[in-house]
């Protein structure tokens, strides 16, 4: 079943990156991301239910500041996009699963 | 779409205790309707829109701490029950080629009479019951993050049933009424917040050793 955390709205993307790349190893893949009424985000794994589906060393999730549709990332699938806080402000990010 | 209705049968067997004659008897009761409509059109910009509506009555008949007078004229008195609850909807993500295929949780839980009072001065405990668990999003202190990686790798390949024991090792409470996926679920929760505590992470790794064998 899906894990959902919380993550403070003033981290900056790489920090929140890298946060949730290592709580995927736990939780399993990041399925969304979403802003809360209280400038934090809200972070959701999909939870782990078997070998595949925790993402591979260096295979965890990469999020993007994006402009409009969110662009194709190669070697990489879109998993959602929206609009998040970044530094305390909103920004139009972008999260890619890489291929495992 | 798959809708976990706990809350509902549990109020459901607090009704039926109330009919049963039971005085003084607490009874919370909650309806759920869910609305999902999805349309997709590549032509579009977005593609996909996705509308999503719930509507959501709750409503607890509680008992007064105590009552003056008798019979029809008896007034209640005193604070009512103490009581504390927590919700959340949650979704898994849209397959586009299945946009009606999709599971959805709906959890709801709460405490009242004894159990809120006795949590009432643990800030901690009653943000947990009122969040339903959410913790923090954290990086892993990078000494563990190996140590991490292998528990999680070796939980993957547990059965059900070596799960089971090993959360029984690790003195998860409650567990002979908890479901297998409920089991995995608090065993992903004790790796997620033992990634940065060295004690917690050995103890889960012991476990998971004396499950799996020589």
């Amino acid at each position: 079943m899906p894990h959902s955390r919380t993550s403070p709205g003033a981290r900056p993307l790489a920090d929140l990156q890298e946060a949730i790349q290592d709580q995927e190893v736990a939780l399993g893949y990041l399925i969304n991301l979403a802003p809360t009424d209280a400038g934090n985000n809200r972070v959701t794994y999909a939870g782990r239910e078997g070998p595949n589906t925790i993402p591979p060393e260096g295979k965890g999730t990469v999020l993007r500041v994006i402009s409009g549709h969110p662009p194709a990332e190669p070697g990489a699938r879109l998993v959602c996009s929206g609009l998040i806080f970044v530094e305390g402000a909103l920004q139009d990010v972008a999260a890619y699963r890489p291929d495992r | 779409m798959t809708v976990a209705r706990t809350a509902v049968r549990l109020a459901a067997a607090l009704i039926l205790l109330a009919a049963c004659g039971c005085s003084r008897t607490l009874v919370f009761a909650e309806r759920e309707g869910v609305n999902l409509s999805i349309r997709a059109d590549a032509a579009r910009t977005p593609p996909l829109e996705v509308n999503f509506g719930f509507n959501r009555v709750v409503g607890t008949t509680v008992p007064p701490a105590a009552e003056e007078g008798q019979g029809p004229n008896a007034q209640p008195r005193g604070q009512a029950v103490n009581m504390f609850s927590g919700f959340r909807v949650m979704s898994a993500g849209i397959n586009t080629a299945m946009p009606l295929n999709v599971d959805m949780q709906i959890s709801t839980q709460f405490a009242s009479g004894a159990a809120a009072i006795a949590i009432a001065d643990n800030p901690a405990a009653v943000a947990a019951l009122v969040s339903l668990s959410d913790g923090p999003v954290t990086t892993t202190r990078s000494d563990l993050r190996p140590l991490v990686r292998a528990a999680s790798d070796t939980l993957a390949t547990f059965t059900p049933t070596q799960r089971r024991r090993a959360a029984s090792i690790l003195g998860v409470p409650g567990l002979v009424t908890l479901s297998d996926t409920r089991v995995n679920d608090t065993l992903s929760d004790m790796v997620d917040r033992a990634r940065n505590d060295p004690a917690a992470l050995n103890r889960f790794i012991a476990a998971l050793a004396q499950v799996r064998g020589p």
